[in-house]
């Protein structure tokens, strides 16, 4: 019930972007605004695969997003709205090919929309050796979900009080972790640490339902999407 | 990407930085798993009245949200406006009250359960009836139940265990009252924020069941039930399958293999659930109060208790298990050959034979009697299927009642061995063709031992089999005393 509810409203932000490009509404820009937040990164590390340097890849991302809420960017939304992260691979690659030089040539340094956004950080872990070359393409869907699981563990860790201690219960099968372990040292018995984790995953399911819900039109492709995202996660390029 | 910390779990690199250094891969599997998300309603059948529909109704109620449906009615998460307080309305399935005289037992069971206080169970305070709809307000309890715990797969042996005794405690206390819950399933075990465990639907089964229909949910029913005979014992069964569950992860199947066949745990605690899961009602801890010893005991020590059920400890070791064993061994030696000549003389010898005779006969009867006794004590503490019918029959054998006798030592060889079995313990076992072949030598032996010649045919055979029988049964007790120390691991 109350997952309908949600589902529906996070689906709303997504298609509140389809409408920002025929309303032009400041709220609707807003949606997409805290979606790019979200997954900005995989997109600059997209660019970065592609042998842009972190100054290129930057303004490269910068000024896709500009693009998406000025131009024409958005007009596609509609006829591609299925699932944002395919549409936002699409488009950025779109843009790559077509406005993205000159707009550069014009625009360096001199962005209408500023993105505060930590760009060093994307800079973590990225290997740019040959092997992360030949699929960007792959990359990119692995280090969206990462990204959207990294934004929902963000929120739980701001709204869930003692998150941090329990959340490497969530990465985990049963068994390898010891409840009892745990329970002691933050003096509690067994049955209420379970009780907690127990709870724990339940809402961090529940928010990666409504978290991926958000950036498709339809919620019954939830299942759809995670068993795509769980395949990128798992694929070890071979 | 070399170098990389790999994730114990899936093999699987762990991306530097992000996810809080959780393996994404898990992180995603975690969010698949299936079943655990917070749906709670839903279930084939109708719908149930949406929260809305029944705050229309409850107008002192501020009706949040539906909690789950089951099979007896639709629960709702509401704040009683007066009190400022939570609770859980149940609201009885309208298909389940057709009934006229529905009324009456639900208002006299409805008042019955409303007495009843205990930590362990949860409170129902106020009952009635609204436009046809039975109701029930009981407290809410904020937590979980079991049925979501077990979702996440088994658990550890020594939560199980302590999930038992504040259960008993509830059931004990219930029963006193004259109350069977006729309902014990993991949906209505809750545990809240503290990990306390509280009982929900006290009575709730009997209460819908008014018209004699069979209530319960077919797993966790004890066989009598299917008759429609149910007391406290059926209680101890159910909650015997909970444990079962939450140990092994699964349910026992028709013929209950041993938890430790499934998993890794002490052979003691099958003992302590597969006597709770007897199919009858009679060979299962008869009080709520004697299982919850033997669960807190295993919790506790992990060794057994020293009484249950006033079935009292064998007190003896190793040594005057020997002893004992020895003493037999001598005195059927010599009752034995003296018993069978004796019939062939007469006047001041025969005299002298049965001076000798017969206290060496009363001695090895006695001692035969006390070994089989102390055998029988031991395979209680193993729960085997020996019954107090049984154990009678052990004292009778002095007697020479066949029945008895094939009883007590078939029984014994087949209840020794299945203990042993059970425990995997490399032990010897009784042979039950031996056994067998004793009580038959023993029976001829008595009907036809007058007659010398025949007496003396039959005497020789006797002595040799009964005296294997005596060696097997001292290596028997042995081992049995042996699994009852806890060093079950040494006899593997």
């Amino acid at each position: 019930m109350s997952e309908d509810r949600s589902d529906l409203f996070l689906t709303t932000r997504w298609t509140l972007v389809g409408e920002a490009a025929r309303t032009g509404d400041a709220g609707a820009k807003q949606a997409l605004g805290s979606l790019f937040v979200t997954y900005w990164k995989p997109l600059y590390r997209y660019a970065r695969r592609q042998g842009k340097s972190p100054e290129d890849a930057e303004d490269l991302v910068q000024g896709f997003f500009e693009h998406l809420l000025e131009g024409d960017g958005l007009r596609k939304v509609d006829r591609d709205r299925g699932r944002f992260r395919a549409f936002m691979l699409g488009s950025l690659k779109n843009y790559v090919a077509s406005e993205w030089r000159r707009e550069h040539r014009q625009k360096r340094g001199g962005f209408a929309v500023h993105l505060s956004l930590d760009w060093h950080d994307a800079e973590t872990g990225l290997g740019l050796d040959a092997e992360e070359h030949r699929s960007p393409d792959r990359w990119f869907d692995k280090e969206w979900a990462t990204a959207l699981l990294d934004k929902v563990l963000d929120d739980l860790d701001r709204d869930e009080p003692g998150f941090e201690r329990w959340k490497r219960f969530l990465g985990r099968g049963q068994g390898d972790l010891s409840y009892a372990d745990v329970a002691s040292v933050h003096g509690m018995s067994e049955g209420a640490a379970r009780v907690a984790v127990h709870r724990l995953r339940k809402r961090y399911r529940q928010r990666v339902r409504d978290e991926i819900a958000g950036t498709l039109a339809d919620p019954s492709m939830i299942d759809d999407e995670m068993r795509s995202l769980f395949e990128a996660l798992t694929d070890d390029f071979t | 990407m070399n170098d990389q910390a790999i994730c114990l779990e899936c093999g699987k690199p762990l991306p530097a930085g992000g996810t809080h250094e959780i393996c994404p891969a898990c992180l995603m599997a975690q969010a698949m798993a299936s079943g655990t998300r917070d749906t709670r309603t839903g279930g084939a059948g109708q719908v149930p009245p949406s929260p809305d529909e029944i705050a229309a109704r409850f107008p002192q109620f501020e009706v949040v949200e539906c909690l789950g449906r089951g099979g007896m009615g639709v629960v709702y998460k509401a704040r009683q406006k007066s009190l400022d307080r939570w609770v859980a309305i149940k609201v009885l399935a309208p298909e389940r009250i057709h009934d006229e005289r529905f009324a009456e037992h639900f208002e006299k069971e409805a008042k019955t359960l409303a007495r009843m206080s205990h930590p362990n169970i949860v409170t129902v305070f106020d009952h009635g009836e609204s436009d046809g709809l039975f109701y029930i307000v009981m407290e809410y309890v904020d937590g979980v139940n079991l049925r979501d715990l077990l979702r996440e797969g088994k658990m550890a042996p020594e939560q199980a265990l302590a999930i038992v005794p504040p259960v008993c405690e509830a059931l004990e206390y219930a029963h006193g009252k004259g109350v069977v819950h006729r309902d014990i399933k993991p949906e209505n075990l809750l545990l809240d924020r503290d990990g306390r465990v509280k009982i929900a639907d006290f009575g709730i089964a009997s209460l819908v069941g008014a018209t004699g229909e069979k209530s319960g949910t077919p797993p966790y029913m004890a066989p009598e039930q299917e008759q429609g005979t149910v007391d406290r014992r059926a209680d101890i069964y159910a909650l015997g399958v909970v444990l079962y569950e939450m140990l092994t992860g699964e349910r026992p199947a028709k013929d209950v293999v041993a938890p430790s066949r499934k998993v890794e745990v002490d052979v003691k605690i099958d003992e302590m659930v597969l006597r709770a899961l007897e199919k009858e009602p009679e060979r299962r801890y008869q009080t709520a109060a004697e299982f919850r010893t033997m669960a807190q005991t295993m919790a506790g020590s992990g060794k057994l208790p020293a009484t249950s059920s006033g079935i009292r400890e064998a007190r003896f070791n190793a040594g005057s298990v020997r002893l004992h064993f020895t003493i037999l061994a001598v005195t059927w030696w010599i009752s034995m050959p003296l018993g069978a000549i004796l019939p062939l003389v007469s006047g001041e010898e025969e005299i002298l034979l049965l001076l000798l005779w017969l206290p060496a006969m009363a001695v090895a009867g006695v001692f035969w009697c006390v070994l089989l006794y102390r055998q029988w004590l031991l395979l209680q503490g193993h729960g085997a299927r020996v019954t107090p019918g049984k154990a009678v029959g052990y004292g009778f054998i002095p007697f020479y009642c066949f029945y008895w006798w094939f009883h007590a030592y078939a029984g014994l060889a087949t209840d020794t061995n299945r203990c042993l079995e059970r425990a995997g313990a490399a032990a010897p076992r009784m042979s039950f063709g031996l056994s067998v072949t004793y009580c038959v030598l023993g029976v001829l032996l008595c009907t036809i031992g007058l007659h010398p010649v025949a007496g003396a045919l039959i005497d020789v055979p006797y002595m040799i089999v009964g005296f294997i029988l005596i060696l097997q049964q001292r290596d028997c007790v042995l081992a049995l005393l042996k699994l009852r120390s806890g060093e079950a691991a040494d006899l593997r």
